[in-house]
C-alpha cells in the first residue's frame, strides 16, 4: 500500500451515515472494510465504491452481536490493509413503540446490537491495534437520543446512552495504549434508519402522514433543516484525523442545534 | 475559497498565537485583538501568502469604546466579516470564596463573560451581513464543572457556555453557527502560572502541583495550543456546516459530559 493511511472498519456501513463515513475514509486514503451484516447491499455498496477506488474497499458480512464475525472483519482489515487504525461502530437500529408497550423483545433487540455491538467492536478492535502497536481511534455511532430519551424510542435512547458511557469507559481503558474513543451524535439524518422510523410512527398513529414524524422534529432544529448523511462526515473526520488527538471520551453533537449542552 | 475576514481576541497569547497560524493556513484574512501593544508586531510577523491581511489591534475588550479601531481594521482588509473567534480570556487570583474580593470576581467576569457578549453584540451585524458567519467561544471545563479556589473562573466560563447556546438559537436564521471550544489543561503560561498559584497556596511543589494534575488526565498530558487551534479551525470551516450550539470537549479525557 503506497501512501495509505492504513485501514478502517465501519460497520453497519452498507447504506446511509455509515456508507458516507466509509466514501469519507475512502477519499481520505484509507483501506475500508464494509462490514454489514446485509450482504446484499453490502456487495451493491463495495461494487459502487470499487469503481472508484478498487481494491482498497472490501465486504465483510457482519453481525456486531457476534464476536467472531466482529473479529473476522477487524482481521480482514489487517490481513488486506496491514493494520487497523480507525474503527467506527456504526451499526443500529431502531423500532418506535409507544412508551407504555415497549416490549421486552425490542429493548433486548436494539440493547444487544447498538450497546452490546459497539461494546465488542471497541474491544475487537482495541486488541487489534494494541498487538499491533497502533495509536488508534475508534469512534462511536452515538444519538442526540443518548443525550435526550424520546418517548416513543425509549429503548433506543437507552440504547445510545450506553454507546456513551462505553465510549468513556473505552477512552479510560485504553487511554495508556495510546487509543482514543470518541462518539459522535447525530440528530435529525435522512437516512433510511429515519424513513423507517418515520413510516413506523406513522403505522403506530403517532403521525398522521407520510414525513410528519420527521418534519415535526426538524421544526426543533436551529438550523431549520434535517441532516444529510454527508453533514456528519466533516465532524467525523476530524474524529479519526490526528487534529483531535487530545480527545478521548468525548461526545461531538451534529445536531444543527437541537440539544444545547 | 474567496476572501474572508476573521476577528481574534486574545491573539498574543499561547492559543491565539496557534489559532492564528491556522486559520492562515486556512486563508483567513485576520484582525488579531489584545490588550497587549506588542500585537501589531505579532501580526506584523505572521507568514501570509497571496493577498491575505493580518492587521493587529491593541484594544481594551472591556471598553466597547475601543471597538471602533477593531471595525477600521476590518474595513482596510476588506473582505466580509465570517468569523468572530473570542480566544481572550484570564484566570483568576486563586482562592476560597470566603475571601474572594468581590474585585476580582468582577475583573474576571469581565474579561470572560461580559466582553464576549459585548463583542458578540457589536460584531453581529457585520457578521449577519456576510451571509454565512461563525462565532467559536473557548471556555473551558472548568466551565462545566466546579472546582475549589476558582468559583469566579468556574462560574465565568460556565456563564460563557449559556451565552453560547443562547447566540446559536438567536442567530441561526440569520446564518451564524455559534459553538464552543472547551480545553482540558493546554500548555500555556497561563496554565502554567496557574499551577504554580494553586501549588503555593497548596503548600507543595510545582512538579507535584503538575503531577497531582495531570494524573488527572487520562491521555496524561496537557493539550499543545495547536489542538485547541485545529478545533476552533474545525468549528469555523465548513466541516461543521451542521453544528451549532455544541461544545467541542479537548481535554485529554479529564472531563466526560
Amino acid at each position: 500500500m503506497s501512501n495509505g493511511k492504513g485501514g478502517a472498519v465501519v460497520t453497519g456501513a452498507a447504506r446511509g451515515i455509515g456508507r458516507e463515513l466509509a466514501l469519507g475514509l475512502l477519499k481520505d486514503g484509507f483501506g475500508v472494510v464494509i462490514a454489514d451484516v446485509d450482504p446484499d447491499a453490502g456487495s451493491k455498496t463495495v461494487d459502487e465504491l470499487a469503481k472508484e477506488f478498487g481494491d482498497k474497499v472490501i465486504f465483510t458480512r457482519t453481525d456486531v452481536t457476534k464476536r467472531a464475525e466482529v473479529k473476522a472483519a477487524v482481521d480482514a482489515c489487517r490481513k488486506t490493509f496491514g493494520s487497523i487504525n480507525v474503527m467506527i461502530n456504526n451499526a443500529g437500529f431502531n423500532k418506535p413503540e409507544p412508551f407504555l408497550e415497549a416490549s421486552e423483545d425490542i429493548w433486548r433487540a436494539i440493547l444487544e446490537v447498538n450497546s452490546l455491538g459497539v461494546l465488542i467492536g471497541i474491544q475487537e478492535a482495541a486488541k487489534a491495534m494494541i498487538e499491533d502497536g497502533v495509536k488508534g481511534k475508534i469512534i462511536n455511532t452515538a444519538s442526540i437520543a443518548g443525550r435526550s430519551g424520546f418517548p416513543d424510542f425509549a429503548p433506543y435512547s437507552a440504547s445510545k446512552a450506553a454507546v456513551i458511557s462505553l465510549t468513556q469507559a473505552g477512552a479510560r481503558a485504553l487511554a495508556d495504549k495510546g487509543i482514543t474513543v470518541n462518539a459522535f451524535g447525530p440528530g435529525v439524518v435522512d437516512t433510511p434508519l429515519w424513513e423507517k422510523l418515520d413510516a413506523d410512527l406513522l403505522a403506530m398513529g403517532a403521525s398522521s402522514a407520510p414525513g410528519e414524524a420527521m418534519g415535526a422534529l426538524a421544526g426543533q432544529i436551529l438550523l431549520g433543516r434535517v441532516a444529510k448523511p454527508a453533514d456528519v462526515v466533516g465532524t467525523v473526520q476530524f474524529l479519526w484525523s490526528p487534529q483531535s488527538d487530545y480527545m478521548t471520551g468525548q461526545v461531538v453533537l451534529i445536531d444543527g442545534g437541537m440539544i444545547l449542552q | 475559497m474567496s476572501a474572508r475576514t476573521g476577528v481574534l481576541t486574545g491573539a498574543a497569547g499561547g492559543i491565539g498565537k496557534a489559532t492564528t497560524e491556522r486559520l492562515l493556513k486556512e486563508g483567513w484574512s485576520l484582525v488579531l485583538v489584545d490588550r497587549d501593544e506588542s500585537i501589531k508586531d505579532v501580526a506584523a510577523s505572521t507568514q501570509t501568502s497571496g493577498d491575505q491581511k493580518v492587521l493587529g489591534v491593541a484594544a481594551d475588550i472591556t471598553d466597547p469604546s475601543t471597538y471602533g479601531e477593531i471595525d477600521d481594521a476590518v474595513a482596510e482588509i476588506g473582505a466580509p466579516l465570517k468569523l468572530l473567534a473570542l480566544v481572550a480570556g484570564v484566570l483568576q487570583e486563586v482562592g476560597a470564596i470566603e475571601t474572594l474580593a468581590i474585585e476580582e470576581w468582577d475583573r474576571v467576569f469581565n474579561i470572560n463573560l461580559r466582553a464576549n457578549m459585548l463583542l458578540m453584540k457589536h460584531f453581529i451585524p457585520a457578521l449577519k451581513a456576510a451571509d454565512g458567519a461563525a462565532i467559536v467561544t473557548v471556555s473551558s471545563w472548568y466551565g462545566k464543572s466546579g472546582h475549589g479556589f476558582f468559583g469566579a473562573y468556574c462560574a465565568s466560563k460556565a456563564g460563557l457556555i449559556s451565552l453560547t447556546h443562547t447566540a446559536a438559537d438567536e442567530l441561526s436564521k440569520d446564518k451564524i453557527r455559534v459553538n464552543t471550544v472547551a480545553p482540558g489543561n493546554v500548555a500555556t503560561s497561563m496554565h502554567l502560572d496557574a499551577l504554580t498559584e494553586e501549588a503555593e497556596k497548596r503548600g507543595i511543589s510545582f512538579e507535584e502541583m503538575k503531577k497531582t494534575e495531570w494524573d488527572k488526565i487520562p491521555l496524561e498530558r496537557a493539550a499543545y495550543p495547536s489542538e485547541i487551534a485545529d478545533a476552533i479551525n474545525f468549528l469555523a470551516g465548513p466541516d461543521s456546516n451542521y453544528i451549532t450550539g455544541a461544545t467541542i470537549d479537548v481535554n485529554g479525557g479529564c472531563l466526560f459530559s
